[in-house]
């Protein structure tokens, strides 16, 4: 009898403190709240990522102005397609930066943007006296464990997959820049992100 | 439709695919092949979740704090789409980053879905319409009735007391020559009554019928001048007010 009183409140322990580990927000969680219209875990899950998005937009664009002006069509499109995200096929910050570089993409395609982010990459490049391709390969990658990823990969590889990521390169601009053809460019992507995802150990 | 050929050129493109690498083009035709292969599926999400590694990479960096500001602001014209839902923007499709998470219809849209008809939509306050020109945001690709509304430069917006109580925000904009109401607080009808929208200018125009508080985007077209009303109703609704309007606003 002792045992068992003592069992039961043990059990409705793990069951109240259930609400006090939310207190943590991951991601996931908020993200789930701003899938139901919580505007308050919005701005909450804005806080937690704005600066992993800002920062990748921003390496991606390089101009400021228009970084701000395409983090805040994400956060948009975020908040309008939330109720999508289905934590069973992966993390929120993952699906959210996926929807990022997405967006940076398109805006470096739209052809007035293009320009004049090349002006910029243009100057930058001239600044620090780079070559086309050192547009990519200059990046400072702050995950160690990202760059001994890279490291792996053939130079080609790498430089495909930095021109394609980080500077929002099409296959076949890539292909232009490093004057191979733009089969052998797909296959270089294809292979040297396989390889990194064996190296990080990344699984679905 | 595929051949081998066809499939071996997709295969070799999955990797510029999670790159976003493609053309538009390709880019469908990867979404397409996706769908109906399991092995594809998997090899695009693992690679998509690879290049996010490279994105984590990535230094943060902060954007100006008023960024935050218009943002908040921003989201309150924006209402929330769901995968079965007739208003849903075709943007909010290519904004789900693989296939496997479009296509699986699951509960959780389902109920997404019917909470959008059901929970309707808070407009905008005059400042979030102003905060989201400000921001310069590009609002082209936007196909919901009501957030082009909310974007469009010239949408105006007023809150009034409905008689009788409730209040009703109302949106519109003589470029998209459209308008929206939000009504909120107004009293339950008897059953054979509905609550009439009304476009009221050198004739009057029937714009749909609601029962409850929701957000309704006007049928028919705003014409420059007309004030909108709300009557009460028979069920169905009236060819012409039979009712003083409870609600008039002039745009």
């Amino acid at each position: 009898m002792d045992a068992r009183t003592g069992a039961v409140p043990a059990m409705l322990d793990g069951m109240i403190e259930w609400p006090d580990t939310d207190a943590v927000a991951t991601p996931e969680a908020l993200l789930e709240r701003v899938a139901r219209g919580d505007r308050a875990a919005f701005a909450e899950l804005y806080d937690l990522v704005v600066a992993r998005v800002f920062g990748l937009v921003r390496r991606v664009l390089v101009d400021h102005a228009q970084s701000e002006e395409v983090t805040q069509e994400i956060f948009l499109e975020l908040w309008q397609s939330a109720p999508r995200f289905d934590p069973n096929k992966g993390g929120a910050t993952s699906w959210i930066l996926t929807m990022a570089h997405r967006r940076a993409v398109d805006r470096v395609r739209s052809s007035q943007s293009s320009h004049d982010r090349d002006l910029k990459v243009g100057i930058r490049d001239y600044d620090a006296g780079f070559d086309h391709v050192a547009e990519a390969t200059e990046i400072k990658i702050e995950s160690e464990r990202v760059v001994q990823a890279m490291q792996r990969l053939t130079d080609l590889q790498r430089q495909a997959i930095e021109l394609a990521y980080y500077g929002g390169r099409s296959h076949s601009e890539v292909a232009a820049l490093l004057h191979i053809p733009v089969g052998t460019v797909k296959t270089r992507l294809r292979d040297g992100l396989i390889r990194l995802r064996d190296e990080l150990g990344v699984t679905s | 439709m595929s051949n081998a050929s066809d499939d071996a050129e997709l295969e070799n493109l999955t990797g510029a695919y999670a790159l976003d690498a493609v053309s538009p083009q390709e880019r469908e035709a990867m979404d397409a092949a996706m769908a109906a292969s399991e092995p594809l599926r998997t090899e695009v999400t693992e690679l998509t979740d690879t290049a996010v590694e490279l994105g984590l990479a990535v230094a943060p960096e902060a954007p100006s704090a008023s960024l935050r500001e218009s943002v908040l602001a921003g989201i309150e014209n924006v209402p929330q789409v769901a995968r079965h839902d007739s208003h849903l923007p075709a943007e909010a499709d290519a904004v789900a980053p693989t296939p496997s998470r479009r296509e699986v219809r699951l509960p959780a849209e389902q109920k997404a879905a019917a909470r959008w008809s059901r929970l309707g939509v808070v407009l905008a306050s005059a400042a979030a319409v102003v905060a989201l020109i400000a921001g310069g945001i590009a609002v082209s690709h936007f196909t919901n009735p009501l957030t082009v509304l909310a974007s469009a430069s010239d949408s105006e917006q007023v809150t009034a007391e409905i008689d009788g109580g409730g209040t009703a925000t109302i949106l519109w904009s003589e470029s998209v020559a459209q308008s929206a109401v939000t009504v909120h607080g107004v009293g339950q009808l008897p059953g054979d009554f509905v609550y009439q929208l009304w476009y009221i200018g050198d004739e009057i125009r029937s714009a749909g019928t609601f029962t409850r508080d929701s957000t309704i985007v006007l049928s028919g077209a705003l014409e420059p001048g007309d004030t909108i009303g709300i009557t009460i109703e028979p069920a169905g609704g009236s060819a012409q007010p039979t009712s003083d309007p409870i609600l008039a606003v002039e745009t």
